[in-house]
């Protein structure tokens, strides 16, 4: 991977962290640099349920334009910041950003 | 004590009144289209009241208006329509939208300029359902308006029984009413539960619930007043119970025990055993997990026989209207010996291990349940009995 | 009607969250009320009263007007030192009365609409926005599985509730109900009372005047009672009475009478008439300020009274030669207080506390 395309990744990864910490109450109290790229976000880890997957759908939707259609899709998609955010950078309108 | 039902008016998609209900009930027609009230770009079928023109109140009070002719009706049918005002009577209804200020031209000229125009606040003002219908009569007595989402209806029907039980008065007006609105689409739309396509309550491929609008009202007496007023009961309220999940905001509890606690609660109330009950109209809102939660517990406390169905694939769902028009529906179903196939339902979801009737079905016995369930974790379950 | 004893008792306001702190207000008397920054005065509850986070992590998600309901109900389980752990869950019920519900919520969902479109509407500002939403979080943060309920009325809503709650009793199928209000300031709702009310730009309600325009400034908070129809447990005496027939001039064997002139039911002059010249009056909404659900807060203060067999001096006194007014914070012998409340029709409803 470039590092254009690493330094994008990198921003991405920020702005979701950001992002969930602004939205999820569940987060509230974390910095987003408490919040590692590769810990579950859902159950064990963060702790999120079903009512912040769905946050994070209208998160997608309001702040990088995708769309998620199916929620099956949206389980693997949230696992992680890292997972969210490679999907974010393949998915996203190159001008909607 | 035994509480008398002695009237009822039942607006909602399948019909105006208790004749168009039946007829699309018999017929199966599902009276759902795109939506004509308002602009909107959110795809999903609605079953809005077409035609409902009764205005009592400024035509933008719909749910008011809504609620004024079932109510109208129900006391037009208890024969008790001049009789009522002024006197000292319970009003007990149910809404979501009826108490909402929630006018995006006010908000949005508020935001820009700090200031709006007050005719969306005034008419708010006057929306309030058991008093708007107080007023209108101009009776006097206890008087609540349930703001408990899905299960409002249902509620609302229990707090008069409560009433009646306690003395408080010996008739009641209870009943619930919404309208078609913008807000609740758009949020329904949010939590990702309103399906684009028509619902399909049970069924292996259901995708969601479809929003509808009506009012339901029934007319709730005493047995002081029925001897008084020696008029013909339709049907007894003969048990009720609600309780709640304490589990989460929007998602039922997946064990079941909040809506099994209300409906044995309600068998109990009613000194009936489960084999008691000819059918049930459930909550059915044909999303994945209300469906699933309900029919599990339908055959836990019921057996694999059990005729039941969901009746919002002819009128949507309701919101605050549902348990009472559905509760409505069992006094038609109890009266006329049959119940409607459960329009939506074609194809079983083996997570289900029961399956609802899907033409019309003849019933026997006296007895119904109508069960319903609403964001909050509130689950509520009335037992109705046909008089001999 | 059976007495519905009160247990205990929880509240959130302005001046802070817990008894202690509206006991103390009472006893202070009137204080400004807070200033937003675009100007507007309100009796708006402190930040830092919201703050536990022993209750808020079981209750993550909650909006503010949630979260008054909540403090303002754990508090009233906690002051009646009941563990709902011995009891059994089902057997206690909730009623949440509210005028206006979580406005503030439902301007943020239409915020979302405006703002972004009708296909990306925060599902959980949606969820909050719905009325129920606070019991629902009550029933969460006690574990109770019993009734729950929210109901909204413009007028008498609290004693609506009240009336409920007895009735529930009366049933027998419940051991407890706790039975409370919320209701809060917004931008928006005091831009709309500042349309439709006479506002105290000076920052005072005289809610002894009972002026035809009477001078308002707006209130907010929640307050809870635990209530039962067991009189061991009785902690500040029993609401014994309530009578909303509109035909009543109240009772004459009570010690003290408390008017709800919160400057929101029109016309106040409908008290001149209807009282007692030999029996006290006092009103305290000018301590909390004007909110329609804020009888209940008349009868938190009838409550501590009748427990701590103490009057308190009723804040802004004029026009005392209209009536007997308590105008001292004094000890004396409080057998039975009445609340009495009005609407904008002039209807008169009133609630009889006994020791």
């Amino acid at each position: 991977m470039n590092s254009s395309h690493e330094n994008e990744l990198t921003e991405i990864r920020q702005k979701v962290k950001q992002l969930l910490v602004s939205n999820l109450s569940q987060l509230e109290m974390l910095g987003p640099s408490e919040i590692k790229d590769d810990v579950a976000l859902f159950g064990e880890g963060l702790g999120l349920d079903s009512l912040d997957a769905l946050e994070i759908v209208v998160l997608l939707k309001k702040h990088f334009k995708i769309e998620i259609k199916d929620m099956n899709e949206g389980r693997e998609v949230f696992a992680t910041v890292d997972s969210l955010s490679r999907f974010i950078q393949m998915n996203a309108p190159k001008d909607g950003n | 004590m035994k509480i008398y039902v002695t009237g009822l008016g039942l607006i909602s998609a399948a019909g105006e009144n208790e004749k168009e209900t039946l007829t699309s009930f018999e017929s199966g027609k599902r009276r759902a289209g795109p939506v004509s009230l308002f602009s909107t770009q959110i795809q999903s079928p609605a079953y809005e009241a077409k035609g409902f023109s009764r205005h009592y109140f400024p035509e933008q009070l719909r749910t008011l208006n809504l609620c004024l002719a079932a109510t109208e009706d129900a006391l037009d049918d208890a024969s008790l329509k001049e009789e009522i005002r002024g006197k000292r009577i319970g009003v007990a209804m149910g809404t979501t939208v009826g108490s909402v200020l929630n006018d995006i031209n006010f908000n949005m000229e508020f935001r820009e300029k700090g200031s709006a125009p007050m005719d969306s606040v005034n008419l708010y003002l006057e929306g309030n359902l058991s008093s708007g219908i107080h007023s209108f009569l101009q009776t006097e007595g206890p008087s609540i308006t349930v703001v408990n989402a899905c299960v409002s209806g249902a509620n609302a029907i229990g707090v008069a029984m409560s009433w009646l039980r306690s003395g408080l008065c010996d008739i009641a007006i209870a009943g619930g009413a919404d309208e078609l609105n913008k807000v609740p689409f758009c949020g329904f739309g949010a939590l990702g539960i309103l399906s684009d396509s028509l619902c399909s309550p049970f069924d292996l491929n259901r995708k969601g619930l479809n929003l509808g609008e009506g009012a339901g009202v029934l007319l709730l007496e005493s047995e002081q007043s029925m001897e008084r007023r020696k008029k013909k009961p339709r049907a007894i309220m003969r048990g009720y119970d609600f309780s709640n999940d304490a589990h989460h905001l929007t998602s039922p509890d997946p064990s079941g025990a909040g809506i099994e606690r209300a409906i044995t609660g309600a068998l109990i109330d009613a000194r009936l055993e489960p084999d008691a009950i000819s059918f049930i109209n459930a909550h059915g809102t044909a999303t994945i997990d209300n469906d699933l939660v309900e029919a599990r517990v339908l055959h836990n406390l019921f057996g694999s026989t059990i005729a039941f169905l969901s009746t919002k694939g002819y009128i949507g769902h309701t919101l605050g209207a549902a348990g009472a028009l559905e509760a409505g529906f069992c006094i038609l179903a109890l009266e006329q010996g049959w119940i409607p196939g459960c329009a939506g339902f074609k194809k079983l979801d083996l997570n289900i291990p029961i399956a609802p009737v899907t033409q019309k079905t003849q019933i026997e016995g006296h007895f119904a349940l109508s069960t319903s369930m609403g964001f909050g974790g509130c689950d509520a379950a009335l037992v109705i009995e046909f008089p001999e | 009607m059976k007495p519905v004893f009160i247990e205990g008792i929880g509240i959130i306001f302005t001046r802070g969250r817990g008894l202690n702190k509206f006991e103390q207000a009472l006893k202070d008397g009137w204080d400004e009320p807070t200033v937003s920054a675009d100007g507007r005065k309100a009796y708006r509850v402190p930040k830092d009263a919201l703050i536990d986070y022993n209750i808020l992590k079981k209750v993550r998600r909650s909006d503010r007007f949630s979260r008054l309901a909540v403090f303002a109900a754990c508090d009233a389980i906690h002051d009646s030192d009941l563990d709902i752990a011995d009891l059994d869950q089902s057997s206690i019920g909730i009623i949440i009365a509210t005028a206006f519900g979580p406005h503030a919520t439902i301007f943020k969902v239409l915020d979302d609409i405006i703002d972004y479109g009708e296909k990306k509407v925060s599902p959980t500002t949606f969820a909050n926005s719905i009325h129920n939403a606070a019991a629902s979080y009550v029933a969460s943060a006690l574990g109770c599985t019993g009734p729950v309920m929210t109901t909204t009325q413009f007028y008498f809503s609290f004693q609506q509730a009240l009336l409920l709650a007895s009735s529930w009793l009366n049933e027998g199928r419940l051991k407890k109900v706790l039975v409370g209000i919320v209701d809060e300031c917004s931008p928006a709702m005091e831009y709309i009372c500042e349309e439709k009310l006479s506002v105290a730009h000076n920052g005072k309600m005289s809610p002894l005047s009972c002026l035809k325009r009477p001078k308002f400034v707006p209130g907010e908070g929640s307050v809870f009672f635990l209530v039962s129809q067991d009189s061991r447990k009785k902690k500040y005496g029993a609401f014994t009475e309530i009578d909303i027939t509109g035909n009543s001039h109240g009772w004459t064997d009570v010690d003290l009478s408390i008017i709800g002139t919160n400057a929101m039911g029109g016309s106040e002059e409908v008290y001149k008439d209807i009282l007692n010249k030999g029996i006290p009056v006092a009103a305290y909404s000018s301590i909390y300020g004007g909110f329609m659900t804020g009888n209940a807060f008349e009868c938190a203060a009838a409550a501590l009274m009748l427990k701590n067999q103490t009057q308190y001096a009723s804040p802004n006194v004029d026009r005392t030669e209209l009536w007997n007014v308590a105008d001292k914070s004094k000890e004396r012998e409080l057998n039975q207080i009445q609340c009495i409340s009005h609407n904008n029709t002039q209807k008169l409803v009133f609630i009889k506390m006994t020791k």
